[in-house]
């Protein structure tokens, strides 16, 4: 099958089916996300996380082993100060709850990373359960969240509480999910990293702005204009965009500041598609506060500001006054 | 990969001339923060802990001021004497509307700290915070009342010991975390980068900022 500029897009947690996206009218072959088991330091384990990743609907192997990461880095004798225990970071009662005699040993045991495992998988599906009825943020986001702050904040606040560390740890996992995750193919796609960067931040035209939204999965919920929109903010659709075409390998912060600074420089001559294009549209020339991706034709796609939405701007004499710089990050 | 990026990082927040860049004295708050969200003191506090203070030296008045000082806050951390992040967030919580502190106080995390913790505390991890406020001309505009502030913070581990034997380094994103040292030199970490969204407001043009609101991503 013929692709041109198809691109594997954005992943959606818990969703192991096709995940894919043509870009420029061209036609994708049929792909399923699944476990990408070089990425798994422990081979014993990829079986029980695609068992447990298939307990429910929502949840995935991909996911269990983010969490696995984010958690404990795949230590199966992890204490938290606090008495988290394996590498699920269970609490003893919570894991008594959810954990079974799942490898058949007669040890039920947090530090027995079969029973842990299949634990974290009951306890996800557990926690999808109980944050269901909330709107405007993904299940599996309410999800991680509740497993950080508990499903009571999550239900205080109908969505993700506004706690740092609960927000980080969302956004960790959901950063590392790439890393997990790997795609079967019909068909042998091979664009560049340049081509994938457009095909993902083209797969979101029209999506709203949305202050502080978008991560390396995709478009997320704001905060203040943004609070209840699902969008991207200029530098949110950036760090998406080259997170989906590095599978989850490169994330970037979300700054256009610090964007600007990172990759390689290209000369404004050498400018290819999928290049990221910073702007200094303050006073200060430094200091670069836009940022969109290079798309060719003298076009980029960018979030512009609250209540336009993702949209392709025409490089003309307007953005060509302004200070800028071009980052490539393939 | 990562630890290119994050060296890149480090790079671009010390050069960036605008930054508002401290490293606070870690504060040495104690909080099992998986069993109760009820403070327990350490040896450097006293009961007023679990309601925090603005430090003397942050200016209530500026809008920007109390941003910094709310990031600050909450990632500055001594891993050998707090149990989790929730330290940092109820120490953050002075820069606060007094319901979202409540908020904080009431809600304690029910998971793990997680990976990055782990290492740290078995290096006897404390942070140093360098944090700047970013312009973003595409978000929200500020009110006589109501402020927007995008703050970006490197937050860099400082450790006390090796990390002789941890058993925690089995793979995955977490070796990334571990520290090294040249030679004599102290053990020091990559920074960990973390942009947050802020609303802060003021009741009257009298009256301290504080924030209302704050959404942390990477």
């Amino acid at each position: 099958m013929t692709v041109i500029g198809g691109v594997l897009c954005a992943l959606v947690f818990g969703v192991v089916g096709l995940v894919a996206i043509a870009a420029n009218g061209a036609s994708m072959p049929s792909t399923a996300a699944v476990l990408a088991i070089s990425a798994v330091p422990t081979v014993a384990l990829i079986p029980v996380l695609d068992e447990a990743g298939s307990l429910c609907p929502g949840i995935s192997a991909p996911l269990l082993a983010a969490q696995i990461d984010a958690e404990s880095g795949w230590n199966p004798s992890a204490v938290s100060p606090a008495g988290a225990e394996g590498i699920a970071q269970f609490l003893p009662a919570t894991f008594a709850t959810y954990a079974r005699d799942d490898d058949g040993t007669g040890n039920v045991s947090p530090f027995n990373p079969v029973d842990a495992v299949m634990a974290m998988g009951r306890y996800d599906c557990a926690l999808l359960a109980d944050v269901s009825g909330l709107t405007g943020q993904t299940p599996v986001s309410l999800m991680l969240a509740a497993y950080n702050a508990g499903v009571g904040a999550v239900l205080a606040f109908q969505g993700i509480p506004p706690y740092p560390e609960t927000e980080a740890y969302v956004g960790r996992v959901e950063s590392l999910v790439p890393i997990y995750t790997t795609f079967l193919s019909s068909g042998s796609p091979s664009s560049s990293f340049g081509q994938l960067v457009v095909a993902a931040v083209t797969s979101e035209l029209g999506v709203p702005y949305s202050w502080g939204g978008g991560n390396a999965s995709g478009p997320t919920v704001g905060i203040a204009s943004g609070a209840n929109t699902i969008g991207f903010d200029c530098s949110g659709l950036v760090l998406f965009a080259v997170a989906q075409a590095s599978s989850g390998q490169i994330v970037l912060p979300h700054s256009s500041e610090l964007q600007a600074t990172m990759g390689t420089p290209v000369a404004p001559a050498d400018i290819q598609p999928g290049d990221a294009i910073a702007f200094a549209l303050g006073a200060n020339q430094t200091d670069f506060d836009h940022i969109g991706i290079y798309i060719g034709n003298n076009e980029m796609i960018d979030a512009p500001d609250t209540g336009a939405v993702v949209r392709v701007d025409t490089l003309n004499s307007y953005w060509q006054g302004v200070p800028s710089v071009i980052r490539s990050f393939g | 990969m990562k630890r290119s990026v994050a060296m890149v990082l480090l790079s671009a927040l010390a050069a960036t001339g605008t930054a508002c860049s401290t490293a606070l004295t870690p504060l040495a708050t104690r909080n099992d923060h998986r069993t109760s969200p009820t403070m327990s003191i350490g040896t450097h506090r006293t009961a007023k802990a679990a309601f925090p203070s603005p430090a003397p030296a942050v200016d209530l008045h500026s809008a920007t001021a109390v941003a910094i000082a709310e990031v600050e806050a909450t990632w500055t951390v001594n891993t050998t004497v707090d149990a989790g992040w929730y330290a940092g967030e109820l120490a953050a919580s002075a820069y606060m509307t007094p319901n979202y502190a409540a908020s904080i106080r009431h809600h304690p995390p029910t998971g793990a700290p997680g990976a990055i913790w782990d290492v740290w505390a078995a290096h006897h991890v404390t942070t140093a915070v360098s944090a700047r406020v970013e312009a973003d001309p595409g978000g929200p505009i500020d009110t006589a009342l109501t402020a927007y502030r995008k703050v970006v913070a490197a937050v860099t581990p400082h450790g006390g010991v090796p990390l002789n034997g941890v058993a925690s380094l089995n793979g995955g994103a977490a070796p990334n975390d571990a520290l090294t040292r040249d030679g004599a030199a102290p053990w020091v970490g990559q920074a960990e980068v973390w942009v947050t969204y802020l609303v802060v407001s003021r009741s009257s043009f009298a009256t301290p900022w504080q924030v209302v609101m704050t959404e942390t991503t990477q």
